[in-house]
């Protein structure tokens, strides 16, 4: 028999969340409906709780941008064609002969 | 050596078997006074353990092996924590034992599995204690960890042994920081075990309790190894307080006389700090949970303080 009464991951580390509620900027907002004018007779309502991912917004996602970045030059460079490629060894060849010539 | 060493483990765990309950009781029995009422005998705990163990184990449809292990598991790494903490007698460590960052995380393993038994029955009030347990545990964790390093500033070693050694040679305070450190030991001994204003232990009601909730599946002999594990770890960090804070009639030789002074004055010193936290529990309301992180930054300043004081003068 299935235990539905099991807390969830999410209402476990709800402490948590609002501990830190400064760097996850939590937001908790909620509402209720009511039948009747003096507001006894609850109908229904809703709970939310909004949080930003901390780590992967301001940590991950910056160092993920920066290697995509490089690596999209990286594919521009390795384009298929044989005569960037040549052109490449010549550039590398005549920039060594300056480098050796003057500093050996 | 070694044997000395033998001799000192059996010892050490026979007396906090026997004296934890004792200090539980007593706690009760000062709180029951500041109430206006008797409340119950000094030795009602010893009862209600022999009563548990002789009751019939009851286990969840919903329950896993971690609920059928969880007890052992804490009895076991609270008992192996309670060698590291010397109660009467003290001599050199033997292979590592003692280090106190090793202590810590041996209390932290048995915190652990019994979170895990609070989930494990499936149980709402049991995730509920879990939770909160474990968050409590993630926010006091700095703090614990800046204290001990306090305390390894202030005694120059790591090794438990080596702080209650040099305590006990000079037989008063050794510096007054250790007067601050006691502060911050005392706010961890409270969150550690579950006291007011964290937590209420006498507290009837599912929706505020944090231990209790943890440990509201467990029925019969596992109840009282749960029990008398928490027993056990209120002594040991009381004992630390007490044996590096005021440490006189502490036993280093193995001789009857100074074994059984030393047991006397444990008792009589650890009756006087369970009144002292009795009060304390009994002068304050539980906080809100939320408000829970400010009271521990008290702890995290003095600790902090004292690092300051013994690394700059």
């Amino acid at each position: 028999m299935p235990s539905i009464t099991e807390y969830t991951g999410h209402g476990f580390s709800e402490p948590i969340v609002t501990f830190f509620s400064a760097i996850y900027r939590t937001k908790k907002t909620s509402s209720l409906t009511y039948y009747d004018q003096n507001n006894c007779l609850i109908k229904e309502g809703t709970a939310d709780i909004r949080l930003i991912k901390f780590f992967e917004e301001y940590l991950y996602l910056p160092i993920a941008q920066v290697s995509t970045r490089a690596a999209a030059i990286v594919v521009r460079m390795q384009n298929g064609c044989l005569d960037s490629y040549i052109l490449y060894v010549f550039v590398t060849v005549v920039a060594l002969i300056l480098f050796l010539g003057a500093y050996a | 050596m070694i044997p000395d060493f033998a001799l000192y483990c059996m010892l050490n765990t026979l007396a906090v078997i026997i004296i934890s309950p004792l200090f539980v009781s007593l706690i009760k029995k000062v709180k029951a006074w500041t109430q206006g009422r008797q409340g119950p005998s000094v030795f009602q705990t010893y009862y209600t353990l022999a009563k548990l163990l002789s009751k019939e184990v009851i286990y969840s449809r919903n329950a896993s092996w971690i609920m059928r292990v969880t007890p052992y598991v804490n009895i076991a790494a609270i008992l192996t924590a309670s060698l590291f903490v010397p109660l009467i007698y003290v001599t050199d460590s033997v292979g590592g034992i003692g280090n106190i960052i090793l202590f810590l995380y041996l209390l932290v393993l048995a915190r652990f599995f019994m979170a895990l038994a609070g989930l494990d029955a499936g149980c709402s009030f049991g995730g509920m204690g879990s939770s909160r347990e474990m968050s409590i545990s993630a926010i006091i964790e700095p703090t614990t960890i800046i204290v001990f390093a306090a305390l390894a500033f202030v005694f120059k070693s790591l090794n438990i042994f080596d702080m209650v050694l040099v305590s006990s040679a000079t037989g008063t305070p050794v510096t007054p920081t250790l007067i601050l450190i006691g502060i911050s030991l005392f706010i961890i001994l409270i969150v550690e075990t579950s006291r007011l204003p964290v937590d209420n232990p006498e507290t009837h009601l599912e929706l505020t309790m944090i231990h209790e909730g943890m440990i509201l599946e467990q029925s019969g002999r596992n109840l009282a190894l749960m029990e008398l594990s928490a027993a056990i770890k209120q002594t040991l960090l009381m004992a630390l307080i007490i044996n590096l804070i005021i440490p006189f009639g502490l036993a280093t030789s193995l001789s009857l006389v100074a074994l059984g002074i030393a047991l006397c004055v444990f008792v009589i010193k650890g009756t006087v700090l369970a009144g002292v936290i009795g009060l304390f529990e009994s002068s304050m309301a539980k906080t809100r949970f939320f408000r829970l992180p400010s009271l521990f930054i008290m702890g995290f300043f003095f600790s902090t303080l004292v690092i300051i004081i013994e690394v700059f003068a």
